[in-house]
């Protein structure tokens, strides 16, 4: 089963590899970066994005996941038993403390 | 008086000297540890005085959980005929050697820190002695090597390492150097040995149930255990005691080891630890008496060993390496006496060693004192009209070991050579052969140090002082008289030494005709005799400072290189081919990997510093993982 | 009408306080000098080690759980969490002296070590797998910024290596715990534990093969080769404080997170154990082979880590009674004697690259007290009596031993041999005379490490000569044949 197994894999790279066309062209060979163009304002080509975006990019990851949590719980409020209720708030209130950290870091503040 | 203040009053005098070496001005820090280890011995003899007939156990404190039959293995000592010969030996001796080293060492910068380790030293021997479980004796074994370790390589910068003289300097740097990698080896080789020791706790624990040595004699006669398990625990014993006592194969570290200071020779690496490997096996007598095949090893260890150690001896020129070598072949011969099973004949010869043998060499560290430091014999000679007291001394000393009539060598290694004789005639003739050599060698030592003209440099080499003179005295004493604790029946004697001893382990009595016995005494008289009249002729013909078999022996038979070949030359090979490898990649590697910038060896050159190659190690070993159980189960046809 | 999950406090209360004091950090880093937090969180990590003492079972008595046994609050967890609760401390108290100089002298240098605290101690107490994977990516995580945090390339070289390579480590852990959970159909300890018996032979088959996936990943987190590549690069590239927090802390919860899972979890589940017993092989190989090389003594002491989790796993390969008592004693010797090793290079080092081995020659003489505990860590480190570290080898490799696994226990005897050479050389180098200028912070002597290394040493010293004074509390086997609870 294993001798099965093990040669259908190695068979399946090995024709593709000498069977397969290989016809290189330009965007074939170029950098994948998820669409940006790398040689014109990818990163790596010398063009400078500010930390911010980052920074802000992962804040709204972040609040993002928050949204996707509550939803959920605000459809099936009605279900739940008053533990729910706390066990929201402590998440709140997790999150607030990240909140006020951010907020005193001055990641906010657009400058 | 309890058992536990024989290591504890050493240990003290450690602690007070290692930690306020300051409150100990000028020789104050060697008078109390001397005063130390004399307290110690006045205990010992009180307890030996009031000794009964059935042995003492004095347990301390709870110490590891199992390890012991149902219970908690404890911290206690354990106190019979054996261990209260070996603590009076440990302590008379040693405070002997104490005394002598406060005048020995009275010029060493270290003074205090020396007299610290030597306590020490003491304690954990009395600690291996007195234990009562083989997890006690552990500690104390690895404590005497520790200590063992740090003064082999109490040199370790060399004699003269604070000299103005920068040549004098540099060689005191070497010198400091060859004694740190001594230090070094004789430490490891006791691990080696020691790995032994670990296994056969291990095993004794899996067989018995028990490491309490008191135990352990009462549950061996009745367990029903595989006679091939016993057997290997034996020998895994004899790993240990082979590492401790310098028997082949394990033995060169012994002749290194003359790189610490002379009283050291004499104290840990003639008279006491070294025969701490004759002791475990003795002490574990009850087992080997149930595995003979492990006991014939340790007999023709012992022989083996005794015959390499006397050959080697033959053509040395340095006057410790000859007392070295002649030490490797005594132990030798306690091995031969334990292993034909006459533990008697092996722990009086254990007793009658530690006399001659720490007289010979403290009577050696006087002649280097008195020649400021030289150690080769071939340029002394002539000493006894310089030194008569110290020659006198060493005089007794080389009788004693050439087992001349009654002298205590002479007693000592006649039971060895009797009970070999009963258990092989191989085995007897190795012996006597033996025998025949140490004469020679002895002969030759004594020869080349103190007869014949002197040959030094040293215009007026002066005797020992009064402090130095005491031990030796009574030491000489010791060696001439001890044998007489032991004098066998056909010689008319009460063999009381083996009575007393007999109590705590059973004595074989080999049946050997009277007859015999005076034919095998009269050819071991002979042996020693002739072989002092040898190096007495070749002396004569002023041939001594060759001994036979040259090269072959001042080399003690290659062993050292035959190891290097196999152990450290490929290793090197090795090292240095990686090396080459490693330079060639440098230049590539150096941008990325700046945190793994060690140098050679295998597995930093694995260790290159890319995140990808890990990555890529970690999902192989994955897969491997995978892929071995893969095969397993198909191989199990599962 | 959904049921509330039964949620007690007491179990909970070790965790809450370290998460307590990990958010003040967060919140009040704003308004109050670092070291007043810093002494807030040593006090809160004394609470909560005071109320594990609490939770203490005696004979008989059922452990506290919580979350319907997802948090076991049972004998073993409190051992295991108040050894990471001893080395979170030794990491807290050498921080007051050498973060500054390391540029680490942040709240959130607080706040991350009390994060990664509050994982390692979910993991202890953790009762189920999705419990212990929660622990161990609050514990990554958060130690993945401690390595990076502070500024310079090589933190960042060792934050970025540790996050790359933890994050294979741990895809290739869940991908385990998946299968795990694919074969028996159970996250809880004992549903695992339970299921093992009746398996058919195709959810076995996904069992093993689960089971030596989360071998892999828990290889990658205490370091067994051939996934400990990342240990000597990230220990020897991150601070040293940083590194001393990673080599015990951490590892002593990846190590409990093992214990529970092999030992209680998949106890009766085959193969397993020879599969660990050759990583064991090798890493003692690797780790005592590659430290011999060593010049830079940081760098050796990570090696040496290495070395250490093969001693440290075979313990593992005991029988449950004989090898949980065996590693809960030697892994709180471990964190001692290396707490206070990295201890004295965290204060004696002149920059965070540590010091080389050379470095050391004749401490003694100009700190006598350093060079002293540093002798006698390194004495125990090789294992020598009467040091603790001595009983902690002793007793792992009695309970490989006795277990059947006797090459094992011949090559690790082997490899202490070995290991005693590199032990050795510093150790020598230290009391040896000096005529060079000292190459060490002349100023590094300072109280809270002074404290960390009286207490580390003294403590090592003590339980080598009175093992039972730790060993005693966990001598009990039912203790260790009750991981996964009933």
């Amino acid at each position: 089963m294993l001798g099965i197994a093990l040669g259908i894999g190695v068979l399946a790279v090995l024709v593709s590899a000498l069977l397969g066309p290989k016809k290189a062209s330009r965007a074939k060979l170029m950098a994948y970066e998820s669409g940006n163009d790398p040689e014109h304002g990818g990163v790596g080509t010398g063009q400078r994005f500010p930390v911010h975006f980052y920074l802000v990019a992962m804040l709204f990851i972040v609040f993002d996941i928050e949204t996707a949590f509550f939803f959920p719980l605000a459809v099936a409020y009605q279900k739940l038993v008053p533990f729910a209720f706390w066990e929201a708030l402590t998440f709140v209130g997790l999150l607030l403390v990240g909140y006020y950290y951010i907020l005193k870091k001055g990641v906010l503040e657009w400058t | 008086m309890p058992l536990f203040l024989l290591p504890l009053l050493p240990l003290v005098g450690f602690a007070l000297l290692i930690l306020f070496p300051r409150l100990f001005p000028g020789k104050s820090g060697g008078w109390l540890a001397s005063g130390t280890v004399l307290a110690s011995f006045v205990i010992a003899v009180t307890r030996f005085l009031g000794q009964g007939d059935e042995p003492a156990r004095e347990i301390l404190w709870t110490w590891l959980p199992g390890m012991a039959l149902n219970a908690n293995l404890s911290v206690g000592f354990w106190y019979d005929q054996l261990s209260a010969l070996m603590a009076l030996i440990i302590t008379g001796v040693g405070f002997l050697i104490h005394l002598y080293s406060v005048s020995y060492m009275g010029h060493d910068r270290q003074f205090t820190r020396f007299f610290a380790f030597l306590n020490f030293f003491v304690a954990m021997m009395l600690v291996l002695v007195l234990a009562d479980s083989y997890p006690l004796m552990f500690v104390g074994w690895e404590g005497v090597g520790v200590a063992s370790y740090l003064l082999i390589g109490f040199w370790f910068s060399g004699r003269n390492s604070e000299a103005s003289d920068r040549d004098i300097r540099e060689a005191s740097d070497r010198e400091g150097v060859a004694n740190s990698n001594a230090a070094r080896k004789a430490f490891i080789m006791n691990r080696i040995g020691d790995l032994g020791f670990m296994l056969g706790m291990f095993l004794l624990y899996r067989l018995y149930g028990t490491l309490v040595i008191p135990e352990l004699a009462e549950r061996v006669d009745g367990a029903q255990v595989a006679a091939a398990g016993v057997e290997l625990a034996c020998l895994f014993l004899l790993v240990g005691a082979v590492g401790k006592s310098g028997q082949l194969p394990l033995t060169t570290w012994l002749p290194d080891a003359m790189a610490g200071p002379t009283p050291v020779s004499a104290l840990i690496h003639a008279a006491t630890m070294v025969t701490a490997g004759v002791y475990l096996i003795a002490r574990s007598h009850f087992l080997y008496d149930l595995a003979p095949g492990a006991s014939t090893w340790v007999a023709w260890v012992g022989a083996l060993t005794a015959l390499y150690g006397a050959l080697s001896a033959l053509n040395q020129h340095d006057i410790k390496k000859i007392l070295a070598y002649s030490t490797v072949s005594q132990l030798g011969y306690m091995f031969l006496a334990v292993g034909v099973g006459a533990y008697s004949a092996g722990v009086f010869h254990l007793l009658t060693h530690a006399f001659f043998k720490a007289l010979l060499f403290l009577s050696a560290g006087a002649v280097i004192h008195a020649l400021h430091e030289e150690q080769d014999v071939r340029r002394m000679g002539g000493l006894r009209r310089f030194m008569p007291f110290t020659h006198l001394t060493a005089l007794m000393g080389v009788l004693a070991i050439a087992g001349i009539p009654v002298w205590s060598g002479f007693f000592s290694k006649d039971a060895i050579l009797a009970a070999a004789f009963a258990a092989s005639p191989l085995l007897y003739v190795v012996g006597l052969g033996v025998a025949f050599l140490t004469a020679y060698y002895m002969g030759r030592w004594y020869f080349l140090v103190w007869r014949g003209e002197y040959r030094g440099s040293v215009a007026h080499p002066h005797e020992a002082d009064g402090l130095m003179k005491v031990p030796l005295g009574i030491l000489a004493a010791l060696a001439t008289l001890a044998g007489f604790l032991n004098v066998p029946t056909f010689l008319g004697g009460g063999h009381a030494f083996d009575d007393y001893l007999g109590r705590a382990i059973p004595v074989h009595g080999h049946e050997i005709p009277i007859s015999t016995e005076w034919l095998l005494t009269l050819l071991a008289v002979a042996a020693g005799v002739g072989g002092l009249l040898w190096a007495a002729a070749e002396h004569r013909r002023r041939a001594l400072a060759t001994g036979p078999l040259g090269a072959a022996s001042a080399n003690a038979l290659y062993l050292d290189r035959v190891y290097d070949g196999l152990v450290a030359a490929p290793s090197r090979a090795l090292a240095a081919g990686l090396d080459v490898v490693d330079r060639g990649l440098d230049g590539a590697l150096s941008g990325v990997a700046r945190n793994s910038a060690a140098p050679g060896g295998l597995f930093s050159r694995w260790q290159s510093g890319f995140v990808r190659t890990y990555a890529v190690s970690m999902l192989l070993g994955t897969a491997l993982l995978l892929g071995y159980w893969a095969l397993r189960t198909i191989g199990g046809g599962a | 009408m959904l049921t509330p999950p039964d949620v007690a406090l007491a179990p909970l209360l070790p965790i809450l306080l370290v998460l307590a004091g990990a958010v003040s950090s967060t919140v009040l880093g704003f308004h109050l000098p670092r070291r007043t937090l810093t002494a807030i969180n040593l006090v809160l990590l004394l609470l909560s080690a005071a109320a594990m003492a609490l939770l203490w079972s005696g004979p008989g008595e059922l452990p506290a759980t919580a979350f319907g046994g997802s948090l076991r609050a049972d004998n073993a967890a409190v051992l295991l969490g108040l050894t990471i609760v001893a080395g979170s401390m030794m990491a807290l108290l050498v921080s007051l002296d050498t973060a500054y100089r390391a540029r680490l002298s942040f709240p959130e240098f607080d706040a991350m070590l009390m994060y990664a605290v509050t994982g390692t101690l979910l993991i202890a107490f953790s009762g189920d797998l999705i419990v212990m994977l929660i622990g161990l990516e609050v514990m990554s995580l958060a130690s993945y910024v401690l390595a990076t945090l502070q500024d310079s390339r090589r933190a960042e070289e060792s934050g970025l290596k540790y996050f790359l390579l933890g994050s294979v480590g741990s895809a290739v852990l869940i991908y385990g715990l998946a299968l795990v959970y694919g074969a028996t159909g159970s996250l809880s300890y004992g549903g695992i534990a339970a299921a093992t018996a009746g398996l058919t032979p195709g959810n076995l088959g996904l069992l093993v093969g689960g089971a030596l996936l989360l071998l892999a990943g828990f290889g990658f987190k205490v370091a067994l080769a051939p996934f400990h590549q990342w240990t000597p690069d990230v220990y020897s590239g991150a601070p040293t404080t940083v590194s001393l927090f990673l080599s015990t802390v951490v590892k002593v919860a990846a190590f409990a997170g093992m214990l529970r899972v092999f030992g209680g979890a998949l106890q009766n589940a085959p193969f397993w154990a020879s599969a660990l017993q050759l990583l064991i092989a090798a890493t003692l190989i690797v780790g005592n082979a590659a430290s011999l090389f060593q010049t830079n003594f940081k760098r050796m002491l990570a090696y040496s880590a290495v070395a250490h989790t093969g001693f440290l796993a075979m313990a593992l390969l005991g029988t449950p009674g004989l090898g949980g008592a065996a590693l809960g004693y030697y892994l709180l010797v471990y964190t001692l004697m290396t707490g206070a090793a990295l201890a004295i290079v965290a204060a004696l080092q002149r920059t965070e690259a540590g010091m080389n081995i050379s470095d050391l020659r004749g401490l003694y003489h100009r700190h006598p007290g350093y060079a002293v505990a540093l002798a006698a860590c390194l004495a125990s480190l090789a294992g020598l009596p009467p040091f603790a570290g001595f009983f902690g080898k002793y007793l792992a490799f009695q309970a490989a031993f006795q277990n059947g696994y006797v090459w094992l226990s011949i090559l690790a005897v082997l490899a202490s041999v070995a290991a005693l050479v590199y032990y050795l050389r510093p150790a020598m180098l230290l009391f040896m005379p000096d005529r060079t200028p000292a190459r060490e912070y002349p100023h590094g002597q300072r109280p809270a490490t002074n404290l960390t290394v009286a207490l580390g040493v003294a403590a090592i010293t003590v339980l080598g000569l009175l093992p039972n004074l730790w060993y005693g509390w966990l001598a009990d086997p039912a203790i260790w044949e009750l991981l996964a609870g009933r």
